[in-house]
């Protein structure tokens, strides 16, 4: 385990005194790094918010453990996704940019491997978010109750089902939507 | 995964199991890839539900850092989109290229019923109670319609309404069978009688007489129907929120 992993145990519980030591060590060099290629000052807080985000996601993952300098493995994933940013803009920089990406990658890649399983991580936790939205408001509003720990009677009677039945049975009909939708993203 | 398998998943995590039959899940989940993968969707699933508060203070708490942190007058400017030269004839065609996607766009977001009605249409489990000699039907219909083959389904369920005309839940399922393959006059008769009767299904009736009207594209039908669903009926709810999105 590496000393940083504090910090997703801070991304975890939002310790915002220690979430903010992640914005005093490496906003910067996020915000030098895409105003240098073609990029904002929003542009990179953007891409750094996605950054640490995508983090959070990953540590959902109860089992994730970081190895390796969290500011490594911050650059990776922001620069990815910058440039696959500027590669939907068509930006002719791209390609000399994602090409001086891989040289520099080329040397860690464990660092690299970690970086995609986090990016493909946040993707699969968009695609969820997705989904979710698509489904009716009854829908949303039952599933969240229920993983807010609301019991079943309570919610039966918020949403004015007759039996707790009827809200099962509503509820699997919501969760079969949502698999269907999320699984055709 | 097939829908069957799905609903034991669920029925599993949302501990509706005998203490036997959630022993053979697990067994199952140990041994059947495919049923694996579903057990771990679902867990993806309500992981996802749990999260959700904690992601949404991070998001907040970045926000604010964000705008700390991230200042335009250190930033460099960044390059401009090159500047194209458009001719006078390109310009025209821009311009209906233009129209030919606003156009697209329009009537994209003014089909509001196909979209309503997939979005609400959501059918629990067809079961049958078995009377009398009919369980090779019973159990071809029920198969037919937890595979969405709603062609099949409404055929069995003809023929089972055929022996059995007071059978009101066939009768329901006909009805979403109908509206499924686009016959929804057809359906709306098959309804008419639950929707008109006092039956335990009559709820169910008229929530699926309002989306045969939607997905036939009646909105002004569909809303009296809507209209006659009660709070406290099934698919009040809904009902509430259809009309909503209809005004």
């Amino acid at each position: 385990m590496h000393a940083d992993h504090q910090y997703i145990e801070a991304l975890r519980r939002n310790d915002q005194r220690l979430i903010r030591d992640i914005y005093t060590h490496h906003a910067q060099a996020a915000l030098r790094w895409v105003t240098q290629h073609n990029g904002s000052a929003d542009d990179a807080r953007d891409i750094f918010q996605e950054a640490v985000l995508a983090l959070y996601d990953k540590a959902q993952n109860p089992d994730f453990v970081l190895t390796c300098p969290l500011g490594a493995l911050l650059h990776l994933i922001w620069s990815r996704r910058w440039i696959d940013r500027l590669r939907q803009k068509k930006r002719e920089s791209v390609v000399r940019l994602a090409e001086e990406q891989r040289y520099n990658t080329e040397s860690t890649p464990d660092v690299l491997t970690l970086a995609e399983e986090t990016l493909a991580a946040h993707s699969a936790q968009e695609r969820m978010a997705d989904a979710f939205r698509q489904i009716s408001e009854l829908c949303q509003q039952l599933l969240r109750s229920l993983a807010d720990g609301m019991g079943a009677s309570e919610v039966a009677a918020l949403l004015q089902l007759n039996s707790v039945n009827t809200l099962y049975r509503r509820k699997n009909a919501c969760m079969e939507r949502w698999r269907t939708l999320y699984q055709a993203s | 995964m097939n829908e069957q398998d799905w609903t034991l998943i669920n029925a599993w995590f949302d501990g509706q199991l005998s203490d036997s039959d959630r022993q053979a899940a697990e067994q199952r989940a140990a041994t059947d890839p495919a049923f694996a993968d579903g057990v771990a969707l679902r867990r993806q699933m309500d992981g996802w539900l749990k999260a959700q508060p904690g992601r949404e203070a991070l998001h907040q708490t970045l926000q604010g850092l964000g705008d700390e942190f991230f200042t335009s007058t250190t930033a460099a400017t960044p390059l401009p989109d090159p500047v194209l030269k458009i001719s006078f004839a390109r310009r025209w065609m821009a311009v209906a290229a233009t129209l030919i996607v606003l156009c697209v766009a329009a009537w994209w977001l003014l089909r509001p019923t196909a979209s309503l009605y997939e979005q609400y249409a959501m059918h629990a489990p067809l079961q049958l109670t078995q009377r009398g000699n009919t369980q090779a039907l019973v159990t071809a219909a029920e198969s037919a319609f937890r595979q969405k083959n709603y062609t099949e389904a409404a055929s069995n369920l003809r023929q089972l309404l055929d022996q059995q005309t007071d059978n009101n839940t066939a009768r329901l399922y006909l009805g979403i069978c109908q509206i499924e393959i686009n016959q929804t006059s057809d359906a709306l008769n098959t309804l008419a009688p639950l929707a008109q009767g006092n039956t335990a299904l009559r709820a169910d009736a008229i929530w699926y007489s309002a989306l045969a009207h939607i997905k036939a594209g009646n909105q002004a039908a569909a809303r009296d129907f809507l209209n006659q669903i009660n709070s406290g009926d099934e698919h009040a709810q809904q009902a509430r929120e259809l009309l909503e999105k209809m005004k």
